[in-house]
This record gives C-alpha cells, sequence and structure tokens, in this order.
C-alpha cells in the first residue's frame, strides 16, 4: 500500500441550511465508506482559509487569502491506496464535486533508503 | 450522525438569526445572516473532518456566539447596534456576560417570539409575512419556499427581499413584553401560524421530508409562542388542533414513504 494526500479545494457558500446539511451527511457517508475499507490513514483537518504568507529572500509577508476562493486548500486527508490510480478512482466519490470543488491527488514521496 | 429527518440546520438557522438580530439590532439583519452562514460552513468543515459533535446545536450556537462576540468588538465604531442595548455592547466589562445571557435557551425562545411578530408587520401582505417567517425562522431557501408556494424563485426572491426591507427599516424588533400593538398584531401572527401549518399539512413542497418536517416547524414556534406569559386561549386550542394533525401528517407521510 502507498499513501496519498487529498487536499480539498474550493469553498462553499450560500447555500441554504437544509442543503448544507446535506452535504455535511454526504461528506460522512463518504468518509465512512473510505474509513470501513480501510483506506483513511488521518482524516487529516480543515484549514482556516486565512493566514499569511511569508516569501522570498527579503521574508516578505503578506496576508492570505493566497488564491482565488475556489483555489484555496480547505484542509486535506491521508490516504492510503493500492497505486495513484486507486486513489484518483477513490476521490471521486468526494461530495466536493457538486460545489463545483476539486481534490488534489498527490502521492506522498517513498523514502527507499 | 444526524438523523435524516432531523433538520437540524434548518431549525438552528432560525434560532441563531432570531438571537442575533436581537443583539445586532434589526437595521443589521444581513449581518446577522452572514453570522448564520459562517457558523453552518464552519460545522462543515470541521465535522466532516472530526465527525459530528456530541451536542451539535451546541456547539453551532457556541460558534455563532463566538463569531458575534468578533463582530462586535470589531466593528463597534463602524456600526451601531441594538439600540435597546445600548453601551451594554460597547463596553469591554458587559460585551461578554450579555452575549453569553441573551444565548440563553430562554432568551433565545423570547427572540424567536420577538422575530415571530417583528415579521408579522402591519405594513406587510399576509403572503409575505409568511414568506418572511419560513425564511428567517424555519431556514427555508428562496427555492424551498418557491417550491411551497408553486411560485417562481424570482418572484419569490422579490417578496423577501422587499419584506426584509420593511423589517430592517423597522428601527427595533417588535416589543412582545410591553407594546400595546400586542393584541393588534395578534391575529396576524396567529394567521401565519395557521397557514405555515397548513401548508406543512398540504405540503405542496415535492420533497416527502418536508411535509413532517414543516408541519411540525410551527408546532414549536407555537410552543415558544405559549411560553409567554400572555397566554391565549384561541392560541392554545391552535395549538392543540395542529399538533394533532401534525402527527397525523406525520404517520401519513411514513406510510406514503413506506409504499
Amino acid at each position: 500500500m502507498s499513501q496519498f494526500v487529498y487536499l480539498y479545494r474550493g469553498a462553499e457558500r450560500g447555500r441554504s441550511p437544509e442543503k448544507m446539511q446535506e452535504m455535511m451527511q454526504k461528506w460522512m457517508t463518504w468518509m465512512k465508506q473510505l474509513t470501513d475499507k480501510g483506506h483513511i490513514k488521518d482524516p487529516g483537518q480543515p484549514l482556516e482559509h486565512t493566514g499569511k504568507l511569508v516569501k522570498g529572500k527579503q521574508k516578505t509577508v503578506t496576508d492570505g487569502p493566497f488564491a482565488e476562493a475556489k483555489d484555496i486548500v480547505g484542509g486535506y486527508t491521508l490516504i492510503e491506496a493500492r497505486d495513484l490510480d486507486q486513489a484518483v478512482e477513490l476521490s471521486k466519490g468526494c461530495p466536493i464535486f457538486e460545489v463545483e470543488g476539486a481534490v488534489e491527488v498527490r502521492p506522498v514521496m517513498k523514502m527507499n533508503m | 450522525m444526524i438523523h435524516p429527518s432531523d433538520h437540524l440546520f434548518r431549525r438552528e438557522a432560525g434560532r441563531m438569526v432570531a438571537t442575533l438580530t436581537r443583539i445586532f439590532g434589526v437595521h443589521n439583519l444581513a449581518l446577522a445572516e452572514d453570522v448564520v452562514q459562517d457558523a453552518f460552513c464552519r460545522a462543515l468543515e470541521v465535522w466532516k473532518f472530526r465527525g459530528v459533535p456530541e451536542n451539535p446545536s451546541a456547539w453551532l450556537m457556541a460558534t455563532a456566539k463566538n463569531r458575534a462576540l468578533d463582530v462586535l468588538r470589531r466593528e463597534r465604531t463602524a456600526r451601531t447596534f441594538a439600540p435597546e442595548l445600548g453601551q451594554l455592547l460597547d463596553s469591554e466589562w458587559t460585551v461578554a456576560p450579555v452575549v453569553e445571557e441573551l444565548f440563553g435557551a430562554n432568551a433565545i425562545k423570547d427572540d424567536q417570539l420577538r422575530m415571530m411578530f417583528s415579521c408579522c408587520h402591519p405594513r406587510l401582505p399576509e403572503e409575505a409575512q409568511v414568506a418572511l417567517v419560513l425564511h428567517i425562522l424555519c431556514g427555508f431557501s428562496v427555492n424551498e419556499i418557491a417550491n411551497a408556494f408553486v411560485s417562481s424563485d424570482a418572484a419569490i426572491e422579490k417578496r423577501i427581499s422587499r419584506a426584509k426591507k420593511v423589517l430592517a427599516g423597522s428601527k427595533s424588533l417588535f416589543d412582545v413584553s410591553g407594546a400595546d400593538d400586542f393584541s393588534g398584531r395578534l391575529p396576524a401572527v396567529q394567521r401565519a401560524l395557521y397557514l405555515l401549518f397548513n401548508e406543512g399539512y398540504h405540503g405542496a413542497s415535492p420533497s416527502p421530508l418536508c411535509v413532517p418536517s414543516s408541519a411540525r416547524r410551527p408546532c414549536v414556534l407555537q410552543r415558544c409562542f405559549l411560553s409567554t406569559r400572555r397566554r391565549q386561549r384561541r392560541q392554545r386550542a391552535l395549538l392543540l388542533r395542529s399538533c394533532a394533525c401534525t402527527r397525523r401528517a406525520c404517520q401519513r407521510a411514513s406510510t406514503r414513504r413506506a409504499t
């Protein structure tokens, strides 16, 4: 098994309470499915949409947001899967696609010492 | 997990917006709605990673409360908040305890009642009053109300935004305890409750889940209505009748779902 990180991009706003609750239920269901099949190494954490960006030799500090709202990483999950193909396949169940969001699937680099 | 038939977000939306409007003042209704939206976004983001907390309703309320304190502290100089709370919100000595108290269970019930009477503003036509109650106190979106009224989204949007303007322009929330106007507004409130209930019972909304839920909703509102000191016989009769009908509606909906 290899490890992968899912980076969730895109924030949701302006939806009715009922829709938000539906969305939450879908996330819980999806997370539970992955957990039951043993694919979740670490469910991860949500990230604030604010923060600071420290950049360059000058170490210039600027305020977030760093990107368009739709590109901001809102959280991550550590996944275990056979290979990249399976990790991609598993990500397709994520409810984030219903709100035009995206999942970035990144293999964790393996150290062969 | 939240039970699918538990419309937690809808219910809490009404409670949060009623209390936040009481704190921010009715002219800041839009700000109160933003804070509610924020609380839901936060819940969605945190709960999907860490699971639903043991008491989700308390979690949402605490989030709204903290956010309200942030807003009060940050925008103290730029905005005026509820005039009747006045300086209590300006001073760092009093702001936290006052907000804490206003987020107490009984205070929230009073705020829902206050909001109910405020929505039944005499300058608003009946259908606007009901749409406003559904939107503000019952957490229904424009689209969900349009479905219930068999109307277009655009028409309901217009109706609600006009009604909100009237509400926000009414200087302060309706004073339930002292106003002579109480009995003047009471028939409108009763009518709204009745129409709300009727909508729940005959449910024009396409989702069968909406039927028992929105029929239960006025029941909750009516119960909070009854909890005031000024109980009225007509109101009690209406409550009892709607509770009985609600049970029937729930049974009907569950048999419909089973078949």
